[in-house]
């Protein structure tokens, strides 16, 4: 079973190394806009509003952080169940941050220099050099806020396993050498490498359920024990509890619920990664 | 008489010993468990086990270099990496050494029974509970 996740700036040619690394790898190659699809269909959401939140840039009458987190939430599940799948090659951004700490998931930065990138940006969208260099320039800009309000983090290169420059080898020396990698002892599953992933696909899964609701709530799911802390307000504290604790027992692989109303979520999330 | 998958269970924390030796006992293994890390190792040397469960922090030995010396003496064995401080790196680098499987503490005896009867269907041995047959 092979488990790769490829991430890219833009104009990199990111697209043909992964489709050659899921055909050597005999794998399921999934892109951003199959699990947007998959996810708009699970849960009922717009398409074009999860695209959004993935790839437009913050901007001061746009889409807010809380707007982006909550459709975030949806993606996040969307991308974490094919991974409990064989075989899946997964290009999406950001991937080092939306899964983490998977043992067997291989995690995969393409990266190419600014130059490389502007000459494909031309030659792609029919601009010249200047408004090319400044589309790179503005991409990598609004990729590094969207990392910053989906995820409080940076999206660094060192977050992943292997960075690889589509502008020093060709694109299927890239994916060989990311089949290599995978193919490696220490990135084929173990027992507590899945079971952190099944744990991590039922958080997201039903962080989206309880988003879907219109509650929204971090989640980590540990021993079939989900601890859930949920912004509310507390005059609806009682019945959300009640409501959040009967929604995430009636999925398979939870047996307790430990659910708090808190003030600040972030403050939560980040307690409860300590 | 059919030949038994024989287990070396080794960890600092005696209960876990006693819990696996029945867990895999049940299974029909022959269990050998120990508490203390040298004289386990001395058994290594001694005997070839065909299954090696070991913990990962017990004092002045790792569970890193049981499965080192596992390797060396014994190539044909399987090692089954169990600890508290399941981390991803440590994980890694369990499974880059050479070990079978890695698996996280607290367990539920049904987890391990799986990873050790998937290890000893590879080592050519069928667990049915009542003994194994090669």
């Amino acid at each position: 079973m092979s488990s790769v996740m490829i991430s890219s700036r833009s104009f990199t040619a990111a697209g043909p190394i992964a489709r050659a690394a899921a055909e050597r790898l005999g794998a399921t190659l999934l892109e951003l806009d199959d699990v947007l699809r998959e996810a708009a269909a699970q849960f009922e959401v717009p398409c074009d509003k999860l695209s959004d939140a993935m790839k437009k840039a913050p901007s001061l009458l746009g889409m807010s952080t809380s707007a982006r987190r909550h459709l975030g939430r949806f993606v996040a599940a969307a991308v974490s169940a094919p991974l409990l799948r064989d075989h899946v090659v997964l290009h999406v951004p950001f991937s080092a941050l939306l899964v983490q700490g998977v043992a067997h998931v291989l995690h995969v930065r393409i990266t190419a220099p600014d130059e490389l990138r502007a000459r494909t940006a031309m030659r792609l969208d029919g601009l010249d050099e200047t408004a090319a260099r400044r589309r790179v320039k503005a991409d990598d800009t609004a990729s590094a806020r969207i990392a910053r309000e989906l995820f409080d983090r940076d999206d660094d290169d060192d977050a992943y396993d292997m960075v690889a420059d589509a502008d020093q080898t060709s694109t299927e020396q890239v994916a060989a050498s990311i089949v290599e990698t995978v193919s490696a002892k220490q990135f084929q599953p173990m027992t507590y490498s899945m079971k952190v992933m099944r744990e991590l696909e039922l958080a997201f899964r039903l962080s989206a359920l309880l988003a879907k609701g219109g509650v929204d709530a971090s989640v980590v799911v540990a021993q079939e024990e989900a601890k859930i802390r949920v912004k509310a307000p507390a005059r609806r504290a009682a019945e959300l509890v009640a409501k959040v604790e009967a929604l995430a027992t009636a999925q398979e692989g939870i047996a307790k619920a430990d659910v708090r109303i808190v003030d600040d979520l972030f403050d939560a999330i980040a307690a409860s990664m300590r | 008489m059919p030949a038994k998958v024989e287990v070396l269970v080794l960890d600092d924390e005696a209960l876990v010993g006693k819990r696996l030796k029945v867990t895999l006992g049940r299974l029909g293994c022959l269990v050998e468990v120990f508490d203390d890390p040298h004289a386990a190792l001395k058994r290594i040397d001694e005997n070839e086990f065909h299954i090696v469960i070991t913990d990962v922090v017990m004092g002045d030995v790792d569970g890193l270099q049981v499965l080192d010396r596992v390797q060396r003496r014994w190539p044909g064995s399987k090692v089954i990496i169990m600890t508290a401080y399941a981390m991803m790196a440590l994980a890694r680098k369990a499974m880059d050494k050479g070990a079978y499987d890695f698996v996280a503490k607290p367990f539920e005896p049904a987890e391990m029974r799986a990873v050790v009867v998937r290890a000893a269907k590879e080592l050519g041995f069928s667990l049915e509970g009542a003994g194994a047959v090669p």
